[in-house]
This record gives structure tokens, C-alpha cells and sequence, in this order.
């Protein structure tokens, strides 16, 4: 059996007293795809920073690729490709120079996908980054992640601000370099569809709590939306575990569920409801309605 | 290995290109300051030096400082720290490749400069005469480097604490300006209204940052900056200061080994003690200091000069102590006296006898001599002149008739003096345990000027007495020089006139007469005593005169006056101070036939060095300049306190700053030896002497003070004895308890 390519375990990080990630548990398998998904402030880049050994967590334990970040961080660095937010580059520098200057870090940075991927990207390899739009900027980033063939690529909201064609145009970049070669890809990002589209697995982080942390398909099939109506009172929901009211209209409820089963429907359907409904959900509203239902319980148990 | 070369060379590459414009600005400043220093030869040659040190600052500010932002800024923060790389290594490289290039500029300027002064001949006498281009380069070199690291780790310390480099700049600024405040005004006022540690933190901060070497604050400072910017630098990379690896502790041992050299290399901020580190004074040696208060030793010039000579001799004429008018009624005859100085409490009468015994009654009767005149019973009549083992008494004797009638205000009327009636009595006497008194039988006049020399012997009238008209030669030489000068030009006739009569005048009135000139020290060797002094001609530019007394023969003494070439002693620039006891003839220093004289010059002060063998003939051998560089802060060697002395070949330099000794070489230049810096507060310096490596000063207020040349440390301990004993090697010791009064 492989080892994990990241295995994350009850890892906490606070900044002074407020824990940003809380008893983190995580596991990626080797060649997927991992959507971190979470409103701001949720922990998602101080997960990353942790992943990449830029922060310490207070406790628990982080291998990624099989290396402990804090303290082989050099050589865990040498197999990751990494992106930021910040999309940080030196502005005065040509396209041509940032990918030689990059290159001196690398012993496997691979010149010819270095050009293959700038040709693909249609980047003016003599402009000065400066003059490049956001868009560029990201390109260049992906490329720099990715010409030296990392073992693990992490895009920490790689695509946020752009447009859609190019935060398009990188997906495809990202389906196609990564997953062709089998290669591990996690990425955190706010734009939920992306995630769907490309995400093997997908976690939802909220406030540092990690609320979900399965594949999309499971994920799909076991968070829905009940619609319920009666012809007289409205029973108590509050007795079905992880159901949350969403909306009250009327007679007319909507439930939301995170763990949908044939066994909960049974259970509503005793109630003799004059309608009952089930709506799949697309994942962007499954994180949103996750991550509002997380928050009602807490303000609820304040 | 090969990673990090890598990295080295992409990082190098990096700063290169971000900095670039920045070398160029700063070595354009290097290049405009070493030209302008090159070139304005009034500009200080040291202060050179100084503006190293600024533009190592420049340098700093300029390039390390943008560079170490860069990597501060949100737009490229965590580039490199995403990089197969640790933050430590990231660092270094960062270091090394920001200060290389900060190098450039102060390399630049420094060969620029001495390429200027060596090859466009400008500046020549300091590197050929004084200084190797090497030595100067290092001495340069190291403090101008060492400025830039100390600074330019305080800059990348500023950048790593801000997210821009405006913001760098603007919090450098802000505590430069708010240091440069606390400095010149709170720490003043502190000083001046508070007391405790506070004015003592002050005033070592003011010693340490103006007076001493500056190499103290450097080290301190980059020591200090060194792990906090290293630590402010991983902080900014990776948020934690835990992460420390081998590397960081590779680099840290390596810039103290550095830092540590530049200190050991960076010489005094005074450039002329390069080389100067064994035998200095301020290094090794601590004061051994010993008050003589209420002693007789320092009570007046005379014992003080006579100590000077024989460390323990005191020889005066005693008697009446009035001055002025005749006093008839007086019948109390002066003596001469020479006492010997011992660590006992009361001096030793070696020699006592009367004026009368000394030259004999004989030849008051023999000569119909008025017993009642004022030679015999006021000692101010009578002067007393000492070199070496010897010395010679003179005593004039005026003609005061009885009943000599006074004018309305009650002066006495001068009256012409009947022939026979003005004597001088001369004797010579010996230094040693039994004083002998020699009443002379000759004395050789030589009077020399621009003009030729004239001599001539006086013989006596009886052993001791010599008419006194026979001594007015002014008639004489300017008979002489009127026949040797012949001139067409009756203007110039009377120019040659008035120089014979202003050396004859003055030779009258250093030898024989009472003036306010006689409080001067001065000079002397075994066997000679100079005396040197200032006449103003009619153009008022001041000739100094130079009177020998040369007692090497017991019975005839020879006396040599004259006045030397305005050219060769351009005496306008002196700033004479008649009515100070230690006045101008302190510029003047004899070392056997030797005279050492210093005066001011445009840059620095001049060392005329000549030869005094024939007293007649002060023949010039050599002279020096010797830059103002050579003190502190362009400080000139001759100030108000200015002292020059000679001692066993070294030449000793006292003055406001301290005492600077210089060995004088075989081609009469000066090489450092040692210094004393930072004497006693409010203690002026009133003379010095160095015996087998001890300097002694003696200062104000009766103080003194000895000071070793080697490292050896003598231990005092603190006493209030009133006297001291100076061993076989010139050490003070205490007595011992028989010895001493305690008070």
C-alpha cells in the first residue's frame, strides 16, 4: 500500500490564542486531486503554510510526500510545486529570466516543458512580469510550479481574481500536465465549481474545523435537500440527527442534510408529510449549506 | 554544494540587476569624494578617512538596504522562501551578495584617491614620505568596510522589520534623526543638569562616538545587529524564529571571525598611528598618578626648571625681596644658595655664602665699589642661568647716587653715569655635592645677525668684575657694520642699522637687564643654555633671537646672540603670549647641537630642524611638515598648551589633546611611538620629561603623573604623601615610612 501523499493528523495552529486550524485530520492518496474548500479566515492557506513548513503547527503531525515539513523542508520542497495567492514574482524581471532564476533552484527543472508549457500558455517570454496582466502572472506562476515535474502541486487560491477563461485555461493546464502523469494535485480555492470539476476528494474547512473529507461523489450523495410539507402542525425536525431547517415557508420546509441515507427519508416520510422532496445539490451550495449549518449549530450551543 | 553554488549565482545575478543603478550612484559619490580630496590640497588628508566611513554608510543605505527590502515586499515575499531552500541559506546569500556589491563603491573611490595622489603626484608627501599606498589602502579599506557592515546590518534589520522600502527609509531616517537628538540635545542637557549614570552613559557614548576609535562602537553594534537581523529575517520568512541550522551557525561564526579582524585592522581614527600598537600609551599603560600638594618642588618656575635640569638642585640668590627704589638703610647683603632636594622634608644647604665672599672684599676696596648699592642687598639684580652641571651667576651693578632726587611723583631722576661707576659681576659654579664658585676671567661676546658676525673678548678688571661700559658693544658693531655694509642706497644703509641695533639691544636686555622676558624657559643641553625670544623690526614681523650661554669652560663664558632669516623663521604666524610663563619658546626644543623649532603652516605645523654645534652659525639641516592629520579632528599640533621637548632622541609633544611621542629617525622624520590621550580633567600640562620609557607630566595644580611606554602596569597605591623619590630608572616610588611626612 502507498504512503499517503499528505497525512495530516489531529494538527492544531494558533496564532496567540485563537486556534486557526483546530484537530486537523487529513489524508491525501497519491494521483488525486484534493479541493480544500472554505469560507475566508477557515485555515485553508495556514493548512498549506503548514504543508509546505512555512508555519510550525503547535501539535500534531504533518508528512507530506513521506517528509516531516518542519524539518526536511528543503528536501520536501525539492518534489512540491507550489502557487500562491499572491502570485509573488519580481516584477522586473522578463519571463525568460524568472524561469532561469527558478530553474537554479531546481535539479529536476525539465528546460523543454518549461518552453512546452510557455508555448501552450501563449506567454511573451521577453516581457517584463510587470507588464503581464493578472492572468499572465498566473500562467507564469503554473509553470513555474510545474516545470520542474513535482510530485505534489499545491495551488493555494491560484485562480482568485481571474477571469473565468483563464481560470479555465489553468484547469485544463492542471488536467492535463497533472493528471496525465498521475501526479497529486491540492489545491484550496473559493471557486467551488473549480473544485467540482476537477476534485477527486474534496474537504470543507470552516473556522478551522474540518467539516467534510471525502470524495466528490460521496459528498453529492449524501448531502440533499429535503422539502417537506404538511397539512397540519409542523412536527419537530430537531429530533433527526445532522438535519438543519434551512428555510420555512408556510407549511413548506427545507431540510439540509449531510448525510443523506434511505433511512432518514423513511423517517421524514413517517410523518406523513402531504409532499416530500430530494434535491441533489451542486457542490458550491453543499459547502455553503455545510459550512451555514455549521455555524447556526455553534451559535446555537453559544 | 553545487545547489548552493547555484543558488549563489541566481542570487548574486538577482541583486545585481536590482542594485545595479545603486553602485553606480554610490561609486559616482566614492569617485566625487576621493577627487575633490585628492585634489583640494586644503582639504584635511585624513578627513579622507572619515568620508570612507560616510560612504560606507552611503553604500549601505543605497544598496543593501533596497536590496533587503525587496525581499520584504508583499509583491515578492515568499518567493524564495517556497524555494527548495532554507530561510537561513537565503539569508547568507542574501548577505554576501548584498555586501559584495556594497563593496564596489568603497573599493572604487579608495583606488581612485590614491591612484590620484600616488601617480598625479598630488598629495605626494603624505604616501611617499609618510605612509605606503598599501598601508593606506588597508587603513581606508577597513573602516569604510566596517562602517558599511555595521550600517548595513542595521538597514537589513530595518527591512526585514517593514513590508516596502519606503518604509525602510523612512524608519531609518527616523532613527538616525532621533539618535542624532538624543545625542546633541537630551544627552546634552543631561549632561549639563543631571548627574549619575545617566551623564556618565552619556559622556562615554560622546567619548566613544567622537574622541576614541571608532572600531569599539563598530564591533559592539554589528555584534549586536548580526543575530537580530538574522533572526528578523527568518522571522519574516517563515514567521518562527526556531528553525537554526548548521549554516546559519557556519555564517554567524564566520562574520564574527570577520567583524572581529576588521576591528583588530581598523586602526585609531587618527591615521599617523598606524602601526602604533605596542608602546601606546592609551593601550597598555595606566597613570600612575601622584599628587605633590603644598610641595616646595613645584612652588616656582625657577625650581621647576632647575628640577627640570637636575631633578633635585634649587639655586637662587637670597636676601632682600624689595624691589624698586634705593633703599639706603638696607645694609642686609644677598647670598647665593644652592640647596639640594631630598625626599626628607627640608632641602639640604649645599652653598651658602654671600654675594661679598663669593667674589671677594677685595675688590669692593680695590675698586672704591659703593657697598650700599642695591646689587648687594636686592636679589633681583642678580640672575641666575643653568645647563647641565653648571651655571653662572650675573649681577649688574647700576649707578644710583646718593641723594638721588626724585620728581613730583617720587621716581628717582636718572642721572648720567660717571666713568667706572656701572660693574657687572660674573661667576660660574658647579653642580655636585660641594658647590664650586668661580668668579670668570673672560667673556666672549658673539653677536651674529643678517649681516655677518661680530666677537668679542672682554677680559676682566679683577676675577668677577668687568666694566659695564666695555660691554655696551652697540657702538662697536654698528661702527662695523656700517664699514662692512657700505651701501649706495642710504635706505638700505639704514635698514642694515636698524637690525645690528635691535640684536645688540636685545642681546643687552636678555643678558643683563630685568624684563618680564626673563619668565621664559629656557633650553639647554650638558653644556649650553639657549634662550630664544622675539624682536619686532620695523616691518613689525618678528625676529626670533636666539642667545647661547656656553659653559664649558669654568673662567670664561661665551655668549652668542642673533637674530635668524625671516624666511627661514617665518615668526608672524606665531601667536606669542608674552605674559604667560610658558610661552612661545616652548615651540623651541634643543637636543644637543640640535635646535628642533615648530611653527604653524597652511596645513599643519612645520619642523625646522638645525644645527646649533656653532652658536654663531644656526645653519638649517632639515625641514618636516607635519600635517595637522597627525591629531585628532585635525586638531594643530601647536595650540595654546603647546609644548615642545626632547628627550634621548624622542620628541615629545604636549598640547591640549594629550602628550604624543615621536621617535625622530636618522633622516629626521617622525615615527609614532606613543600617545596619551585624555589626561587629567582641568590639568594642564606644564612640562614633561621621558627616562627609560617613563613619562612622566607634570601637570597644573602641582600634580604628577607617570605613564609607562611598555605594557607593564605599576600599582600604587593611593596616598597623600607630600613628597615622592624617583628611583635609579625614573620611577616614582614611595618612600619608605622614615622617609615621608603624612600628614
Amino acid at each position: 500500500m502507498n504512503p499517503a501523499a499528505i497525512e495530516i493528523k489531529n494538527c492544531t495552529k494558533c496564532f496567540r490564542r485563537t486556534a486557526v486550524v483546530k484537530d486537523l485530520c487529513l489524508s491525501v492518496e497519491p494521483g488525486t486531486v484534493y479541493g480544500l474548500a472554505g469560507d475566508n479566515g477557515a485555515g485553508k492557506t495556514t493548512t498549506i503554510k503548514m504543508m509546505l513548513g512555512m508555519l510550525r503547527a503547535n501539535s500534531g503531525s504533518i508528512r507530506v510526500l513521506g517528509f516531516d515539513p518542519w524539518d526536511n523542508g528543503v528536501e520536501l520542497k525539492k518534489n512540491i510545486g507550489y502557487v500562491s495567492e499572491n502570485r509573488e514574482l519580481y516584477d522586473w524581471m522578463t519571463v525568460t529570466e524568472i524561469i532561469w532564476f527558478n530553474s537554479q533552484f531546481y535539479e529536476t527543472w525539465d528546460e523543454t516543458l518549461a518552453a512546452e508549457t510557455l508555448k501552450s500558455m501563449e506567454l511573451d517570454p521577453k516581457k517584463k512580469i510587470k507588464q503581464l496582466s493578472r492572468g499572465m502572472r498566473a500562467k507564469v506562476c503554473l509553470m513555474l510550479a510545474l516545470s520542474h515535474r513535482p510530485d505534489l502541486l499545491i495551488l493555494d487560491e491560484a485562480s482568485s481574481g481571474l477571469d473565468p477563461l483563464v481560470r479555465r485555461e489553468i484547469l485544463e493546464h492542471i488536467i492535463t500536465l497533472i493528471q496525465s502523469e498521475g501526479r497529486t494535485v491540492f489545491f484550496s480555492s473559493h471557486q467551488i465549481d473549480e473544485v467540482e470539476r476537477v476534485s477527486d476528494r474534496v474537504g470543507i474547512l470552516c473556522e478551522g474545523d474540518l467539516l467534510r473529507d471525502e470524495s466528490l461523489d460521496d459528498i453529492k450523495a449524501t448531502s440533499k435537500i429535503i422539502r417537506v410539507a404538511w397539512n397540519s402542525d409542523m412536527p419537530d425536525h430537531t429530533k433527526f440527527e445532522n438535519v438543519t431547517c434551512i428555510e420555512e415557508s408556510g407549511r413548506e420546509k427545507a431540510y439540509f442534510t449531510d448525510s443523506f441515507s434511505d433511512e432518514l427519508l423513511q423517517q421524514f416520510k413517517q410523518l406523513n408529510p402531504a409532499m416530500i422532496d430530494v434535491q441533489d445539490l451542486k457542490l458550491e451550495e453543499i459547502v455553503v449549506e455545510t459550512i451555514r449549518a455549521q455555524k447556526k449549530r455553534r451559535t446555537a450551543s453559544v | 554544494m553545487v545547489d548552493m553554488l547555484k543558488q549563489f549565482k541566481a542570487i548574486l545575478w538577482k541583486q545585481y540587476r536590482q542594485a545595479l543603478s545603486m553602485i553606480i550612484g554610490a561609486s559616482v559619490i566614492g569617485v566625487i569624494i576621493a577627487w575633490v580630496w585628492a585634489y583640494k590640497n586644503n582639504y584635511p588628508f585624513d578627513a579622507f578617512y572619515d568620508w570612507q566611513g560616510i560612504l560606507g554608510f552611503i553604500s549601505a543605505l543605497l544598496i543593501i538596504l533596497p536590496i533587503a527590502s525587496v525581499e520584504s515586499e508583499k509583491k515578492t515575499l515568499g518567493f524564495l522562501a517556497a524555494k527548495p531552500t532554507s530561510s537561513n541559506r537565503i539569508c547568507i546569500l542574501e548577505l554576501i551578495s548584498a555586501y559584495f556589491f556594497a563593496f564596489i563603491p568603497l573599493i572604487i573611490s579608495i583606488l581612485v584617491f590614491l591612484f590620484m595622489c600616488k601617480v598625479l603626484r598630488t598629495r605626494e608627501e603624505f604616501i611617499t614620505h609618510q605612509y605606503s599606498v598599501i598601508q593606506l589602502f588597508q587603513t581606508y579599506f577597513s573602516y569604510s568596510a566596517s562602517s558599511l557592515f555595521c550600517f548595513g546590518l542595521f538597514f537589513f534589520f530595518i527591512s526585514t522589520c517593514t513590508t516596502n522600502r519606503i518604509r525602510s527609509f523612512s524608519m531609518a531616517f527616523v532613527c538616525f534623526v532621533g539618535g542624532a537628538i538624543f545625542l546633541e540635545y537630551m544627552g546634552r542637557a543631561t549632561q549639563q543638569y543631571y548627574s549619575g549614570w545617566i551623564k556618565n552613559l552619556y559622556t562615554l557614548m560622546v567619548i566613544y562616538s567622537l574622541n576614541v576609535n571608532p572600531k569599539t562602537i563598530i564591533t559592539l553594534f554589528s555584534l549586536l545587529l548580526l543575530p537580530i537581523s538574522f533572526l528578523a529575517f527568518r522571522f519574516q520568512m517563515t514567521r518562527s524564529f526556531y528553525r537554526w541550522n548548521r549554516y546559519a551557525l557556519v555564517f554567524v561564526v564566520i562574520i564574527i571571525a570577520i567583524t572581529s579582524v576588521f576591528a583588530i585592522t581598523i586602526p585609531n581614527r587618527n591615521i599617523t598611528f598606524i602601526g602604533v600598537t605596542q608602546n601606546s600609551l592609551d593601550e597598555h599603560a595606566k597613570p600612575l598618578i601622584y599628587r605633590i600638594q603644598g610641595s616646595e618642588l613645584a612652588k616656582t618656575d625657577h625650581i621647576r626648571q632647575d628640577y627640570a635640569v637636575r631633578q633635585n638642585y634649587y639655586i637662587s640668590v637670597e636676601g632682600d625681596n624689595s624691589r624698586g627704589a634705593y633703599k639706603p638703610d638696607d645694609q642686609r647683603f644677598v647670598s647665593l644658595s644652592i640647596k639640594k632636594l631630598h625626599v626628607t622634608n627640608e632641602p639640604e644647604i649645599i652653598f651658602d655664602k654671600s654675594i661679598i665672599d663669593c667674589f671677594g672684599e677685595d675688590i669692593i676696596k680695590k675698586h672704591n665699589l659703593d657697598i650700599e648699592n642695591s646689587v648687594f642687598s636686592n636679589r633681583d639684580d642678580w640672575h641666575i642661568h643653568v645647563a647641565g652641571d653648571r651655571g653662572a651667576l650675573f649681577g649688574r651693578m647700576r649707578y644710583r647716587p646718593k641723594g638721588l632726587p626724585y620728581d613730583d611723583d617720587g621716581n628717582p631722576i636718572e642721572q648720567k653715569a660717571p666713568p667706572n661707576s656701572e660693574w657687572l659681576f660674573a661667576g660660574s659654579f658647579s653642580l655636585e655635592d660641594k658647590p664650586v664658585f668661580t668668579p670668570l676671567k673672560k667673556l666672549t661676546l658673539n653677536i651674529h645677525g643678517v649681516n655677518g658676525k661680530e666677537t668679542r673678548i672682554i677680559n676682566c678688571v679683577e676675577p668677577g668684575l668687568f666694566p659695564y661700559q666695555e660691554l655696551n658693544i652697540t657702538k662697536t658693531i654698528l661702527s662695523e657694520y656700517k664699514r662692512r655694509n657700505k651701501s649706495a642706497e642710504k635706505e638700505v644703509d639704514k635698514i642694515y642699522l636698524e637690525d645690528a641695533n635691535m640684536i645688540v639691544s636685545a642681546f643687552s636686555i636678555y643678558n643683563f637687564s630685568n624684563s618680564s622676558k626673563e619668565k621664559f624657559l629656557d633650553q639647554y643641553n650638558e653644556t649650553r643654555l639657549y634662550r630664544i625670544d622675539y624682536e619686532r623690526d620695523r616691518t613689525e614681523y618678528l625676529w626670533p633671537i636666539i642667545t647661547c650661554y656656553d659653559f664649558s669652560k669654568p673662567d670664561n663664558i661665551i655668549m652668542s646672540c642673533g637674530i635668524e632669516y625671516k624666511e627661514t623663521l617665518p615668526t608672524i604666524r606665531l601667536r606669542l603670549n608674552y605674559y604667560s610663563p610658558y610661552a612661545s619658546p616652548d615651540y623651541f626644543a634643543i637636543d644637543d647641537d640640535k635646535l628642533y623649532y615648530v611653527f604653524p603652516v597652511d596645513d599643519g605645523d612645520m619642523l625646522v630642524v638645525s644645527d646649533i654645534s656653532d652658536p654663531t652659525n644656526i645653519r638649517e639641516i632639515v625641514r618636516r611638515k607635519i600635517h595637522k592629520s597627525l591629531f585628532p579632528n585635525n586638531w594643530r599640533m601647536i595650540d595654546h598648551n603647546f609644548k615642545l621637548k626632547i628627550n634621548n632622541g624622542k620628541l615629545i609633544i604636549s598640547n591640549i589633546l594629550g602628550v604624543y611621542i615621536y621617535e625622530i629617525q636618522t633622516d629626521y622624520s617622525l615615527k609614532p611611538l606613543a600617545r596619551k590621550t585624555h589626561l587629567l580633567r582641568y590639568n594642564r600640562i606644564e612640562d614633561t620629561q621621558l627616562k627609560n620609557d617613563i613619562l612622566t607630566v607634570y601637570g597644573s595644580e602641582n600634580s604628577i603623573t607617570q605613564y609607562t611606554l611598555d605594557s607593564s602596569v605599576y600599582k600604587f597605591e593611593p596616598s597623600n604623601h607630600k613628597y615622592f623619590k624617583i628611583d635609579g630608572d625614573g620611577r616614582f616610588t614611595l618612600p619608605s615610612k622614615s622617609e615621608f611626612f603624612i600628614p
